[in-house]
């Protein structure tokens, strides 16, 4: 996609050029239509999304605190005192999110890989505006919509209360969401059920219709959370024409999963976080084969070997 | 820091001029007090239908259903009449119709006591939707307020009837309940927007908030005629009279009842603590808006 050519880039092309490619590969010249490099690399264009230097730590509420178990057996009264007090004042800070920058452009879509407790949600969520972030800074265009399983409504709810709610939540008027209703209910397909609660609903009925909600205002970025794992073969092509949907508007759509298959079929560009880390960007195939493989490029290695603390 | 195999990024510098260039907006950023208040504004729909749906899912998952929103208040009067009205008798002592003066003491200060106690969880109850939704959090403090607003309209009608049920005639002056539970409802929804940024800042203090009105209950003159008790305690009483739950209290009785006198003082020292509280409590609030959800 070129199209970038009346847009003046030179106060930070290199960098941003720098920031869609990893070092490894030469940095192109942007909007020089017809390179395969770039194309391979994602539709570089008009920012939607930048991502400085960001860290979210969060709090833990009533965990044992994080004490180093030297393996000497201490006196009686010492282990009577310690029971009764590890569970007081026990809060831990995890820092989950380790100063990680990108940049996102319109008609992107980026997955997002990593292993469990990697830090991807909550990346997501500091992304998405709903978790706010230690240090570094988010800026993005527009309405960001975030699917996760867990963005949960009111349960004791009616599926058409829920609708109501979300729908004026997403910043529609009360006139809005009653001309969607019937298209949010045939997109979730559960039909008469949602007149029940949903707590009456199966997870995927619940999924599917959250993310019908969710996806009733077509936000300029579309943030799914591992979403797409919940809902059978027929709800999953429509979450992809959804996602295609957004792509069309000039929107940038992020994906994360554990599963590195999900991110192939859906994503042309992909980011791998470890351990709060961002240790590669750049086209999906590449990252996800490194990914597969646990190839960390080589002198991130010594480097994470000295910072090997979780908690702080 | 960055080594060369890891992704370079682009100076803070850079990213914010980035940023500027092409109008994105900073995510997590708190907006000016102006633009916030607009913002509130914009999502009343939501803040109404968040409150109502709310007060609707508290009396479902049971057989009476809706049914519990009358039964809850009158079995509470009921309590209260044979304790304070019955059991011991001293309670009663310089008013004339305790039971009325009852009814309307308790059914106030439950709005209060609610509302506080909620208006502090605001934030960590509906910590799932801040954490999946992005809109000013100060709608949730107004809503779980509204929640209780709604759901003391049947205990207001019940305890109406009461009243007229002891002989008390309707008069015009039965509206001004009206302007003292606005009155009401603005200061415990300040008093709510402090708590909700305690509260989620050190949820300790979310237990001492039923602490604190469980004091105030026993201090407003709930189940008592405070002006008989005040008297005995010289200037400490004056204070407990004057105290905005007390004070509330009397002006809300004052309307319904024409042995609780209450004079423009009264009304414009009730104004006072509402305005103030609800100023003092938004902006309070406010000045955290980047950090809610972050637990």
């Amino acid at each position: 996609m070129a199209g970038t050519d009346e847009i003046d880039f030179s106060l930070d092309e290199a960098a941003f050029a720098g920031i869609v490619r990893p070092k490894r590969q030469p940095a192109g010249v942007l909007g020089s239509a017809g390179s395969a490099e770039l194309d391979q690399v994602g539709k570089a264009g008009i920012p939607t999304m930048v991502v400085d230097h960001v860290h979210v730590r969060y709090r833990v509420f009533g965990g044992r605190k994080l004490g180093a178990s030297t393996g000497y057996k201490p006196s009686l009264y010492r282990r009577l005192f310690e029971r009764a007090t590890s569970s007081v004042g026990a809060v831990s800070e995890v820092h989950a999110v380790r100063g990680v920058s990108f940049v996102a452009h319109e008609g992107e879509s980026i997955g997002i890989v990593g292993r469990n407790g990697a830090g991807k949600s909550t990346l997501l969520r500091a992304m998405a505006g709903l978790m706010p972030y230690s240090e570094g800074a988010v800026y993005a265009r527009g309405q960001c919509a975030l699917l996760g399983v867990n963005a949960a409504l009111l349960t004791a709810l009616t599926g058409e209360r829920n609708i109501m709610l979300g729908g004026l939540a997403l910043g529609l008027t009360r006139a809005e969401v009653r001309a969607r209703f019937d298209s949010i209910v045939e997109f979730a397909g559960i039909g008469d059920f949602v007149r029940l609660p949903m707590n009456a609903y199966s997870s995927g009925m619940a999924s599917r219709l959250r993310f019908a909600i969710s996806t009733s205002k077509v936000p300029d970025i579309l943030m799914i959370d591992e979403a797409l794992s919940t809902g059978d073969a027929e709800f999953q092509r429509r979450s992809r024409d959804k996602i295609l949907e957004v792509q069309e508007l000039a929107g940038t759509v992020f994906l994360v999963s554990h599963s590195a298959k999900a991110v192939e079929a859906m994503c042309e560009r992909a980011l791998w976080l470890e351990k709060g880390e961002l240790v590669m960007d750049g086209p999906a195939g590449a990252v996800l084969e490194a990914y597969r493989e646990g190839r960390v490029p080589p002198p991130l290695e010594a480097e994470t070997a000295n910072q090997e603390t979780t908690h702080d | 820091m960055t080594s060369p195999a890891r992704p370079s990024a682009l100076s803070s510098a850079d990213a914010a001029a980035l940023a500027s260039r092409f109008a994105l907006r900073k995510l997590g950023a708190r907006p000016r007090l102006g633009a916030y208040t607009r913002s509130i504004w914009q999502r009343r729909d939501f803040t109404w239908e968040l409150a109502r749906s709310d007060a609707y899912g508290k009396n479902q998952g049971s057989y009476l259903g809706q049914l519990w929103g009358i039964l809850k208040p009158l079995l509470q009067v009921g309590v209260f009449y044979a304790v304070f009205g019955i059991l011991i008798d001293g309670a009663s002592r310089g008013v004339a119709d305790f039971l009325s003066y009852l009814v309307i003491g308790t059914f106030l200060f439950e709005f209060i006591a609610s509302g506080l106690n909620n208006g502090g969880r605001a934030i960590a109850s509906k910590v799932k939707l801040v954490r999946a939704l992005e809109f000013p959090r100060a709608v949730l403090p107004i809503s779980v307020t509204l929640t209780e607003m709604i759901m003391m309209w049947p205990a207001l009608v019940i305890m109406l009837v009461i009243v007229m049920a002891k002989g008390h005639r309707p008069t015009w002056s039965w509206l001004l309940l009206i302007p003292a539970v606005i009155l009401i409802y603005m200061f415990v929804l300040g008093c709510g927007f402090f708590l909700a940024r305690v509260v989620s800042a050190t949820p300790d203090l979310g237990n001492l908030v039923p602490i604190i009105t469980q004091l105030a209950r026993f201090v407003a003159g709930v189940f008592f005629s405070l002006e008989v008790m005040a008297a005995k305690f010289g200037l400490l009483g004056q204070i407990a009279i004057y105290e905005p739950f007390a004070l509330y209290l009397r002006l809300a009785r004052s309307a319904v009842l024409a042995e609780v006198p209450a004079g423009w003082f009264e009304w414009a020292l009730g104004a006072g603590y509402s305005i103030i509280a609800l100023i003092l409590g938004y902006i309070y609030f406010w000045l955290a808006e980047a950090r809610y959800g972050r637990d």
